[in-house]
């Protein structure tokens, strides 16, 4: 890595050496700050509701796999990861092929109203989604999609500002000269598009597929909104509803339970994410990010 | 000769047409989901239309109402210091988880899955995790700090007004937005250029110095570019954080309640869609606001090769 | 590749149009707020004609909307009954207590069809009603075997006014004082009864605080009241809040008096001071006394470590708490109404009425069913005092839920920052009359 120049100076090596060191700790440091809460949420899942309320210990007394049986047992579980599961491949499918259809021209080619485009799309990247998701909600509700997944998925097949972004990032990256071989050769944009292009893409589709299907694993505000009853409901809702109270109980909130749905909500993530780890640095380019 | 002129002008014009067909889903996601819900927005801000659907049209009464209420002032200065502040703590949290991981060492796999794992998870769970970490009687941090003095700590974190903030700025450490500013910081500072520390390193130039004098600068457009998707996540996602973490009433004493919240409140618990139609285009010109004011300053701070 | 252009170009094509035909309705404000009116036009046709087909059809299959999980146990659970006395297929859709009036309100708004019986509650029936999203039930009634005379009155007070009936209570449940009976006879007091003085609640609440050397406390007297609860105390104390003559929250001198008090107890130790960690403390025996819904009496059955029984809530100006029901109601979009009556008569008849009892611990809202005491939860060994629940039902009122959500949250979450010490009790009674009257839309005087 560029940082590694410490090689180059031998005088302050000595110096350099204390350095890393310190910097080993704070990175140990720094690891355990943040993965204390995952390891509260595990431990948390494994113990009673009055063993949970009255003590702080991390190893509980003893692992008892009720509050799993309650998560499976109590509401649909399965309809829950079900939906869930819908909702991610929906909007990472419109979203993939959405934004990068729309980020190729940007990227690629040169037309007028190119920069006025670009810059609406940046402008709006600024405007936060809860702002409209009144208006929206009203706007879905005459729709009839209201209780679906559809406000959630639909939008996404008609590119999402941030993806069309990390894509034009992406895509500039790539050679022109492939486009001038390939024109020549009289392939048309959409053939160079989806034979040259999007393969050479494939750590930005893979980068954004990731970025996305965690993004609406974990969405919880748009669901709030949009989802009313049972039969749509997504594991983030089910999560602050579902599983919050014990059987019967309004206002007596079940904390094992919730983090033993908690836990089980982590695996997916966390699997996508070991998978796709060694692309999420290397699809995002950062080159000329002033666009 | 006719031939030839009139080529390169189709071939234009297929160009361009090309051009606007791969852009079509944008076009239309824009009017569709972005200019049309804005439009609309402000129509019904000017009516008094309740959740069942029944409307009418009372002009600017709602606006009216609204600057004179002492709630929406309080969530106006909360949004807008919760999203300042959110915006530079990550920042900077990113950027030094970035470097961290960026000074290669044995176990960096282990240690990017540590840093970005809490990113992805949802934020719910981390919101209920961390109401019983930082919970009074049986919290994890009290226990933790009483086990270090030896006293009973019983510090109630999260409605104590002197800690809520520090509480709640730190909890957001761990969100998506943090994780995915961390990703844009890495590849960022992978694209500095080697020779620019060679170089350095030829002057004598210490650690600090090759910071502030060539990281920083290299990297200042992603840092802009983070501040921007910062401030952006901060005002979305604070919804998502704090409903589950503090509750619509923004516990405690509305100190927490951001505007998401307040529309929230308004337009569902008291059935005032009208009244939180109204909010919205008020968070929607704050977050206008925000946006110029971080493009002006860039302007002056930003360094770029070209 | 032409092909696939003209493919692309197709779907980008259909997709415009499809949003244009959706924005069309747009832009006409009326739909919205004519499709509910409108359902009663519709809802007539559907009436007759769908009547014939239910009554060929054995498949039928209804979805009911409601915010408690059924029982685990299969024989406590009234909807399977239902099930098997009707032959109509129930889904019951959960929507937990805290998102449940909102999002009721939302399906009634967009006129949504997905549930044909709403379980609604006494703040929102009027509402329902006045839009038209619900049936009057006036014309099933009528034929039906169930006796509308016999509910209890404050049920035939709350419905009164709404000019037909709408809704039919599926229980009346009250809040009552649990108490645990192992650290009452540790401190040597007497069991609370169901005259108790709230004055002698407060001494006996602090003779069972148990403190740590340093002062904090090990177990509290008295349990933080909770989002209900904090209306009863209230309600002792003299204050009306609700005046359904006028829809406004009335509290006062009672409510700066009870708030004082938790104000107190926190100081001292004996009451938790709200926290972002909240549980039930008398579940996990950290607290001597709670007070909470009589539906926690099925919650608890024999879960508990200890000892436990009930009482009604201490009377201090008067005796008060508050009745909680919910109304099943037909959604006027339902295209299964009849078979949706048919469910509602089931589980309003007598033997769905005494599983409900049996599995939630709530006395029915039927007079002669209540009489028959099937609520006495079996699993509750502990529990003797039973004439509780008939006392606090006579002094229960329909009270705070029949104002908006919002409203009384603000109020509570007033309340909690009082004791939390950040404002005094009668600043926290001051702003909640204040957020009242600018969110229902009245003027103080």
């Amino acid at each position: 890595m560029s940082n590694d120049y410490q090689v180059s100076k031998k005088k302050t090596s000595k110096k350099n050496k204390v350095t890393s060191k310190l910097i080993y700790v704070l990175k140990v440091l720094v690891a355990v700050i943040m993965f204390t809460p995952i390891i509260w949420i595990l431990s948390g899942s494994f113990k009673t509701l009055t063993e949970f309320t009255t003590s702080a210990k991390i190893i509980p007394k003893n692992l008892i796999l009720d509050n799993y049986e309650y998560v499976f047992s109590t509401g649909n579980f399965f309809k829950y990861f079900r939906n869930t599961v819908l909702l991610m491949l929906g909007t990472a499918v419109g979203t993939l092929l959405s934004s990068s259809l729309v980020s190729y021209p940007l990227a690629r080619m040169e037309f007028p109203g190119k920069k006025l485009f670009f810059s609406i799309i940046i402008g709006t990247m600024l405007v936060p989604e809860i702002s409209l998701i009144i208006p929206k909600y009203i706007m879905f509700g005459k729709l009839g999609w209201l209780d679906s997944l559809l406000p959630m998925i639909i939008p996404a097949f008609f590119a999402f500002p941030y993806n069309v972004f990390l894509f034009r990032q992406f895509l500039r990256s790539i050679p022109k000269e492939l486009d001038e071989a390939a024109i020549i050769d009289g392939c048309s944009h959409i053939g160079l598009f989806f034979r040259v292009i999007a393969p050479l893409s494939k750590p930005i589709y893979i980068t954004i597929g990731i970025l996305s299907s965690v993004y609406w694993w974990n969405e919880l505000t748009q669901p709030v909104f949009y989802l009313n009853g049972d039969n749509w409901r997504t594991l983030t809702i089910a999560l602050m509803t579902t599983f919050t109270y014990i059987r019967g109980g309004a206002f007596v909130v079940s904390w094992p339970t919730i983090m033993a749905a908690s836990s089980l909500m982590i695996i997916p993530p966390m699997l996508l994410y070991l998978f796709g780890s060694k692309y999420l640095v290397e699809g995002i380019k950062t080159s000329g990010i002033k666009g | 000769m006719k031939a030839r002129k009139k080529k390169p002008m189709n071939r234009r014009l297929k160009n361009n047409l090309t051009a606007y067909g791969f852009m079509t889903p944008w076009f239309i996601g824009f009017i569709a989901f972005t200019l049309f819900p804005i439009i609309f927005m402000f129509a019904v801000s000017l009516t008094n239309r309740k959740l069942t659907g029944i409307s009418q049209y009372i002009g600017f009464t709602n606006y009216i109402n609204i600057f004179k209420n002492p709630n929406f002032w309080n969530s106006f200065r909360v949004t807008i210091f919760y999203t300042i502040i959110v915006m530079i703590v990550t920042s900077i949290w990113a950027l030094l988880m970035a470097m961290l991981l960026n000074h290669k060492n044995r176990l960096n796999g282990i240690f990017q899955f540590c840093y970005f794992l809490p990113s992805v998870i949802p934020s719910v769970a981390l919101s209920y995790a961390f109401r019983s970490i930082f919970g009074r009687d049986a919290g994890l941090l009290n226990a933790f700090l009483s086990s270090i003095t030896g006293k009973n700590v019983l510090i109630n974190w999260l409605y104590d007004p002197a800690f809520v903030y520090q509480t709640v700025f730190f909890i957001t450490l761990f969100t998506y937005s943090t994780g995915q500013m961390m990703l844009i910081y890495r590849s960022g500072l992978n694209e500095v250029s080697k020779q620019l520390y060679e170089a350095c390193d030829i002057d004598g130039a210490n650690s600090w110095q090759k910071f502030f004098h060539i990281t920083l600068p290299q990297i200042s457009p992603v840092l802009l570019f983070n501040t921007v998707t910062g401030s952006v996540s901060a005002l979305n996602g604070s919804f998502a954080l704090l409903y589950p973490l503090t509750g619509e009433e923004g516990n405690p004493n509305k100190m927490t309640q951001v505007l998401s919240l307040l529309i929230y409140n308004e337009s569902f618990s008291n059935q005032r869609v009208g009244y939180g139609s109204a909010l919205s285009v008020i968070l929607f010109l704050i977050a206008c606001v925000f946006g110029i004011i971080i493009f002006a300053l860039s302007k002056k701070l930003v360094y770029y090769e070209n | 590749m032409k092909l696939r252009k003209l493919f692309g170009l197709l779907l980008a094509l259909t997709m415009v149009l499809s949003l244009l035909v959706g924005c069309g309705s747009d832009d006409n404000k009326e739909p919205d707020d004519t499709k509910v009116t409108d359902g009663t036009g519709e809802t007539k046709d559907n009436k007759e004609t769908k009547g014939e087909d239910n009554e060929g059809e054995t498949g039928t299959e209804i979805n009911l909307t409601v915010w408690n999980e059924p029982p685990k146990d299969d024989s406590l659970n009234m909807y399977l009954a239902a099930e098997k006395a009707t032959g109509i297929k129930i889904n019951v859709s959960v929507i937990p207590e805290t998102e449940y009036s909102s999002k009721l309100n939302q399906m009634v708004a967009t006129g949504d069809d997905s549930a044909d019986i709403l379980v609604v509650w006494e703040n929102d029936i009027a509402n329902f009603a006045e839009v038209k999203g619900i049936e009057p039930l006036d014309d099933y009634l009528a034929s039906s075997s169930i006796n509308s005379n016999d509910f209890i009155d404050a049920v035939a007070q709350l419905t009164e006014g709404l000019g037909a009936t709408y809704g039919l209570p599926w229980c009346a449940a009250t809040e009552v004082l649990y108490y645990n009976q192992d650290m009452f006879d540790e401190a040597g007091l007497e069991y609370p009864n169901n005259d108790w003085a709230y004055e002698d609640f407060l001494v006996a609440a602090e003779k069972l605080t148990k403190l740590n050397s340093d002062g904090t406390t090990q177990v509290y007297g008295f349990d933080l009241p909770n989002l209900q609860t904090w209306w009863a105390g209230i309600g002792i104390k003299g204050d009306q809040i609700y005046d359904p003559a006028t829809g406004r929250l009335v509290i006062g001198d009672g409510a700066v008096s009870f708030i004082q008090d938790c104000v107190d107890m926190a100081k001292k130790g004996i009451m938790p001071v709200p926290s972002s960690d909240t549980s039930d403390n008398f579940g996990a025996g950290k607290a001597a006394m709670s007070w909470q819904g009589s539906w926690m009496v099925g919650s608890y059955g024999d879960t508990l470590d200890f000892n436990w029984d009930m009482a009604t809530i201490p009377t201090a100006a008067r005796k008060y708490n508050t009745l909680h029901t919910g109304f099943y109601t037909i959604n006027s979009k339902s295209k299964n109404k009849e078979a949706a009556w048919k469910v509602i008569e089931f589980l309003m008849g007598e033997e769905g009425q005494r599983i409900n009892s049996q599995a939630s611990g709530n006395p029915s809202a039927l007079v002669s069913i209540a009489e028959k005491g099937e609520w006495k939860v079996e699993a509750a060994k502990t529990v003797e005092n039973w004439d509780a629940m008939i006392d606090s039902l006579e002094a229960g009122v329909f009270g705070y839920t029949c104002i908006p959500a919002g409203v009384t949250g603000n109020a509570v979450s007033l309340f909690n920052t009082a004791v939390s010490g950040q404002i005094t009790p009668e600043d926290a009674v001051k702003q909640a009359m204040e957020y009242a009257a600018e969110t229902i839309g009245y003027t103080l005087d």
